[in-house]
């Protein structure tokens, strides 16, 4: 009798062990360590943007201190130097500084009959543009066609729109002006939409240059979704 | 039985404290071991309970109850089939069954003892 519940506790003793081995243990510690990483990540993302906004917030500062401490003429100077801030954010004056010079060209040259190897796709530029603005990139025109927040890249019958206009076929070149041109190369010889263009037979040389000028947006930009506020003194 | 309970118990803290982990492929494994464990502990027991038990047969019953298992989940992984949800299905109707047949009888011997009590 008692050897019988030995041999009931011994197994139940085993299945106890398995149970907790096999199951809760090594989810939990899984679970754990994916939620770690997790937070991490969160709060590195968060002091990034306690940063940012730091820093915007002093910008905003410093702009009040001029408009409360300025007399009314010098007041107008700084809006109109804020302006002139602005449009040059929003891609709307010539810029020019040092940069890169992005030529896309066929892999391979020549036809078979008839046929062209290589095409050029509004998807293969838009993945293009996100390595740049991934890399730092400050502004950016594709074949002479400043790209702006609103810019759309389509496909249009076979070819590629920026800013509703149809950009020539290639050879093109992109001019991407950066605060560290050198970085950006080698970053873009090893990046996707390299190897993607590749892909689609398109060769990317990059040339670093100390001044590259870039054209303004030329559209009128629509905004749908602001309006002027009055004053209400 | 409440030895078993004990060593249950025991069991799960000695895993707390052996800190093993083990690989994802072979949770299936451990699923049906544990299934086919649990199935000869309550046949046990329900043997023990109708005067029946022999430990040979018990003994016999658990190492085939878990080849038996093993091979399935085995032959499942090598072909590609969720075998092993064969095992569970099996395994846990019989453990209900078990575990239905044990409450029945501990039930009625607990009414016929107040019966006879009165």
């Amino acid at each position: 009798m008692k050897r019988k519940n030995v041999m009931f506790a011994a197994l139940s003793c085993v299945l106890g062990f398995a149970i907790v081995v096999g199951f809760g243990k090594h989810d939990a510690v899984q679970h754990e360590f994916r939620e770690a990483w997790k937070f991490r990540n969160q709060l590195t993302q968060e002091k990034e943007l306690t940063v940012k906004l730091n820093r915007e917030r002093r910008q905003v500062e410093q702009l009040l201190n001029q408009y409360e401490n300025n007399e009314k003429e010098n007041r107008v100077e700084t809006m109109i130097a804020l302006l002139a801030k602005y449009k040059a954010e929003a891609g709307l004056t010539e810029v020019s500084g040092q940069g890169i010079v992005i030529h896309i060209e066929p892999l391979v040259s020549g036809t078979l009959i008839g046929k062209t190897y290589h095409s050029l796709t509004a998807e293969l530029l838009r993945e293009l543009l996100n390595d740049l603005n991934m890399s730092g990139a400050k502004q950016i025109a594709i074949a002479g066609q400043r790209v702006v927040a609103m810019s759309p890249i389509r496909n249009v019958n076979g070819r590629v729109y920026v800013n509703d206009h149809p950009i020539p076929d290639i050879p093109i070149d992109i001019k991407v002006l950066t605060d560290n041109a050198q970085q950006m190369k080698e970053a873009l010889a090893v990046s996707e939409s390299a190897r993607d263009l590749a892909i689609h037979r398109l060769n990317l040389s990059i040339e670093i240059k100390d001044r590259i000028v870039l054209e303004p947006f030329d559209q009128p930009i629509a905004v749908h979704f602001m309006k002027p506020v009055k004053e209400d003194s | 039985m409440w030895l078993s309970l004990i060593g249950l118990l025991l069991g799960g803290a000695l895993g707390m404290l052996a800190n093993v982990d083990i690989s994802n492929d072979f949770s299936p494994y451990v699923t049906t071991f544990v299934l086919a464990g649990f199935d000869t502990l309550f046949g046990g027991i329900r043997a023990s309970l109708n005067e029946t038990f022999s430990e040979r047969s018990f003994l016999f019953d658990l190492v085939l109850n878990i080849a038996a298992a093993s091979g399935l989940t085995f032959l499942g992984q090598q072909l590609g089939v969720d075998l092993y949800l064969a095992v569970v299905l099996v395994f846990g109707v019989r453990l209900f069954s078990h575990l239905a047949w044990i409450r029945e009888f501990l039930v009625e011997r607990w009414t016929s003892s107040k019966s006879g009590e009165n």
